[in-house]
């Protein structure tokens, strides 16, 4: 649970005959994680990119036709039998005979939804010029007006008056939709040239004007009106023969779907193995729990006719997926540490701790047991409709609820013996229990990257790094002995002269690592300046990080303070309003601030001590597909 | 307050770096080196070691991503606007990888070949592969959709398929970078924006004012086009010193403006050039000069990422230099830093 699932590294030598069942056996188990290996004189396939290709542009044709009659297909992966070299010609054949049976449909479709979007184009177009009383067609072959009518990207429409600084012109901007904006633009005959320039530069699409419109806008209009009536009974009628195509083909074309897709992504996949003659190299990651289930698998389907190799990695190996073995009541938390980023194959998960720090962060700072029953209703709520924050949200509020109790605050109300004390009598003591139970947890930071270390034999960063051995060993002595020299136990000088001693130590780190485990390290000059500034940011660091636990009572004593306000404003007549809106506004409001700042705690103060998170998640081969589902960037 | 707090890490952290980079006695060392072999032999001594594992001409992309990660880096430990602009700076390199992808689409380059030259960029989500898979344009459009890219691509996507000209999508991307650079740098108040007009905005004006003088001179364009294509609000050289280009003005006297002062005899094409180098040179000492004293605003960073993006330009014109035989005489005039 506090580490990531053991993995072994697996190559399978299997014969061509045997590829694909082998592949497609593989896939059906989602065991192995295929990793690119091109040893010498081994190439890929050419003739399997082709056909991954070809799968590809067959699971686009397709789902332009389920698109095309409003079928969703689930992601339910094929469970039958797949070989797509063997499939390819059956599958090609049935959705060309499918496309002809839709394509005139759609075709009939597509041109009247297209023949629609130009009768309501125009007329909006005439409804512009219903007061002109002069015949459109007029208006088609203007003598001394050059006049557009289109749409351009609506962030360039300012940037088009800017660009048309030498002439006059007319700029009508209608409606947006979409980013771009339809507008009327005109201009005199005479500058039509720059005018026509501009307008493209801008990136101007022009729309002609109806030439289905004669006589004056008024007339054009009731004409079009006519003409879109006609148009929406023709739509209600082929929207019943879709409704018919679905009843007839529907299932046949989801299950046709689904073959495609499994067979793209086998296709896919072997794309990706490099063979020698004809012998394939299939290179993974299993789970080491899996491994027996795959060999005996793979042994079955290709008759014993492989070879399979299998390396158990060092835990220095850079590249090793990772999966996280998380039991099922503890996975809701696991967001709390995957935001963050995911552990790397070496690095210790943190989920099982991160956990109750951040729920014992969180009840601290929002302490009330009516306001934590709230919350533990609202992630109840959550929960119900799916969603899996409302785990944390309930365990957030039942962490409050029981901080309620040791404060003794109910809505605010101070109507229940405090089990420890009230916030607000005893600020100093909160304060102090915060940063104390900063510096614990800080010291669990050590402890875990210490361990982390020590697992992958990183001995320079156990030893001699600031969050190793000689890093604890430094923040004890500032801790420590600033607290002795305050109490009088020890004289400054002596503490001073006890600092330096890992101080330096901190400051060679780099050219001692050089000498006793020959790691790589810049010139020494550089270092000795380096690892100044370092040992500076290391000191500030200690002390910052401590002192930022500060704001667990401080937040405590704000959120007593805010619900004391709340109390004072709801009476008289009306204040059970003020109450129930303000209770909403702490309970929402406060309960995301004091959320991130417990998260900010978590991320900044502990994870940073050990975690890095720069692991590489293990996605095994299966039949879903969906390599697109990874793009999630927005800016 | 809390602002302050943040650029003190960062001051430490760009402190520490600027020790890094590459020492005088090295640099002298490197420009007198008599060949390419020995250059490369020289620079293992310096951190830039690390990136030349791979062969010379890879090099300008490794050189390129470092920047790219040290600019997005940094903008880890600051806030509010001042980090948003810094993210985005970084993100430059971006577009210009979306760029590359774009040509390899339009040009129908294999993925490999296109994948080989791509900038390395740690900090971006953008799965460059799937994106070099799609079919055409459009599909990467679409595979772009939920990214900020996918709007100003889409813009300008109709006249791109009318003429088939890359320029189109790829103008379309860059007035959207650069216009979102210059309403992030508005954005800011106080030392922060100051400091940030002082660098990037100087940066910003220059380059516009070479996309202006360049179109004038290389593709012919009209006035209307220029003022299309370029920046409207670009600090020290918006919309009136592109129209004044636009309508014909001469570089020299448009540069003079900005305090460049350019030879009038000169052609256009080489008072472009030199424009170009005189004023990486200014931003390059402007960076040099600002860490003389103690500074706790973005001034620090900005100037640390100039000093830095100097260096690797000298480190391109040396590198070039060497495969092209010229002496050390012949490379200092064309470096930004005074050996």
């Amino acid at each position: 649970m506090l580490i990531p699932e053991p993995m072994h590294e697996v190559s399978l030598f299997v014969l061509e005959p045997d590829l694909e069942t082998v592949t497609a056996a593989i896939a059906h188990l989602e065991v192995l994680h295929i990793e690119d290996s091109q040893p010498e004189a081994w190439t890929p396939a050419g003739e399997w990119t082709r056909l991954a290709g070809n799968y590809h542009n067959l699971a686009q044709r397709l789902e332009s036709l389920l698109k095309s009659l409003e079928i969703r297909a689930d992601g339910i992966p094929f469970r039958k039998k797949l070989q797509p070299s063997y499939d390819w010609r059956e599958l090609e054949a049935q959705v060309t005979f499918l496309e002809g049976r839709i394509k005139g449909w759609q075709q009939h479709f597509d041109n009247l939804r297209q023949e629609r979007e130009q009768l309501e184009l125009a007329r909006v177009q005439l409804t512009l010029l219903s007061p002109l009383k002069m015949p459109v067609e007029e208006l088609r072959d203007l003598k001394q007006l050059r006049l557009l009518i289109g749409t351009m990207p609506a962030e360039n429409l300012p940037r088009l008056g800017e660009a048309l600084f030498q002439i006059p012109f007319v700029l009508v901007p209608l409606e947006t939709e979409k980013g771009r904006s339809l507008l009327v633009a005109a201009t005199s005959y005479e500058h039509a040239a720059i005018f026509e320039r501009a307008l493209k530069s801008g990136f101007f699409e022009p729309i002609e004007l109806p030439a289905i419109a004669q006589g004056s806008p008024q007339e054009a209009l009731t004409t079009l009106e006519q003409q879109l009536s006609t148009s929406r009974q023709e739509l209600t009628k082929l929207q019943n023969e879709r409704a018919q195509l679905v009843d007839e083909l529907g299932s046949r074309l989801v299950g046709l779907w689904q073959r495609v897709r499994g067979n793209a992504s086998l296709a896919e996949a072997i794309r990706r193995f490099p063979c020698h003659g004809e012998v394939y190299l299939l290179a993974g990651w299993v789970p080491a729990r899996r491994l027996d289930e795959l060999s005996q698998t793979v042994r079955e389907v290709a008759d014993n006719q492989v070879v399979i190799e299998v390396l158990t990695p060092r835990l220095k190996r850079q590249g090793v997926p990772t999966l996280l073995s998380i039991p099922r009541w503890l996975r809701p938390f696991a967001d709390l540490v995957t935001i963050y980023g995911l552990p790397g194959y070496q690095e210790l998960d943190p989920t099982l701790i991160a956990a109750p720090i951040f729920l014992l962060m969180y009840g601290m700072m929002f302490g009330d047991l009516g306001q934590g029953f709230l919350l533990i209703m609202l992630g109840l709520a959550l929960r119900w409709r799916g969603g899996r924050l409302g785990v944390v949200v309930s365990a957030a509020g039942f962490s409050g609820a029981l901080f309620g109790l040791l404060y003794g605050t109910f809505f605010g109300l101070e109507i229940l013996p405090p089990l420890w004390l009230r916030p607000m009598d005893h600020i100093a003591a909160l304060l102090i229990t915060a940063i104390v139970g900063g510096v614990v947890l800080l010291n669990i930071g050590f402890v875990l990257n210490l361990v982390s270390t020590w697992r992958s034999s990183s001995w320079a960063r156990f030893f001699l790094d600031k969050n190793g051995l000689l890093g604890l060993a430094l923040y004890w002595v500032l801790l420590g002995g600033g607290l002795a020299v305050a109490r009088g136990v020890l004289s400054t000088n002596l503490w001073l002269l006890l600092l330096l001693i890992p101080s330096l130590l901190l400051w060679l780190r780099e050219p001692l690592s050089r000498r006793l485990w020959s790691e790589q390290a810049a010139p020494l000059s550089e270092v000795m300046v380096t690892g100044f500034f370092e040992l500076f940011e290391a000191i500030i660091s200690y002390a910052s990080n401590s002192l930022s636990f500060v704001r667990l009572g401080a937040f405590a004593v704000a959120h007593e303070g805010l619900s004391r306000m709340v109390l004072q404003y709801s009476t008289g007549s009306g204040g059970w309003l003020i109450f129930v809106l303000g209770t909403m506004l702490i309970v929402g409001f406060e309960g995301v601030i004091v959320g991130i700042q417990a998260l900010r705690l978590e991320y900044y103060e502990f994870f940073g001590r050990f975690f890095r998170g720069e692991g590489k998640s293990y996605v095994p081969l299966s039949l879903k597909g969906g390599r697109d589902a990874q793009m999630g960037v927005r800016i | 307050m809390l602002g302050t707090v943040a650029y003190a890490a960062t001051q430490a952290r760009i402190r520490a770096r600027l020790s890094r980079l590459i020492s005088a006695g090295l640099w002298n060392r490197l420009v007198a080196t008599p060949d390419l072999k020995a250059f490369i032999s020289e620079l293992q001594y310096s951190t830039y070691a690390k990136e030349l594992n791979g062969d010379p001409k890879g090099l300008e992309r490794a050189f390129s991503g470092r920047l790219a990660r040290e600019a997005h880096s940094l903008a880890y430990f600051l806030q509010g606007n001042a980090r948003e602009v810094v993210v985005w700076y970084a993100r430059r390199f971006e577009v210009a990888n979306l760029k590359t992808v774009l040509r390899a689409l339009n040009y129908q380059l294999s993925k490999e070949r296109a994948l080989a030259v791509l900038l390395p960029l740690e900090f971006s989500t953008l799965p460059w592969e799937v994106l070099l898979e799609a079919s055409s344009i459009v599909a990467l459009i679409e595979r772009l959709r939920p990214t900020a890219y996918a709007r100003p691509l889409e813009g300008a996507l109709e006249r791109y398929q009318q003429e088939g000209l890359l320029y189109y999508l790829e103008v379309s991307l860059d007035l959207f970078y650069f216009q979102r650079l210059v309403r992030l740098i508005e954005y800011l108040t106080g030392e922060d924006r100051r400091q940030a007009e002082r660098f990037l905005g100087s940066w910003l004006a220059v380059q516009n004012l070479l996309w202006a003088a360049r179109y004038r001179l290389y593709a012919r364009m009209k006035p209307e086009e220029i003022v299309s294509y370029t920046l409207h609000r670009a600090f020290a050289a918006g919309l009136e010193s592109v129209r004044r280009i636009a309508l014909g003005i001469p570089l020299w006297q448009e540069a003079g403006r900005l305090g460049f002062d350019l030879n009038p005899e000169l052609p256009e094409s080489a008072a472009l050039i030199e424009l170009e180098k005189l004023a990486a040179r200014a931003l390059y000492q402007q960076a040099q000069t600002t860490f003389g004293r103690t500074i706790f605003h973005l001034g620090s960073v900005l100037a640390y990422l100039f000093l830095l993006e100097g260096e690797v330009a000298d480190l391109m014109t040396l590198l070039e230099g060497k495969i092209a035989s010229l002496t050390p005489e012949e490379l200092r005039g064309q470096l930004l830093r005074e050996v």
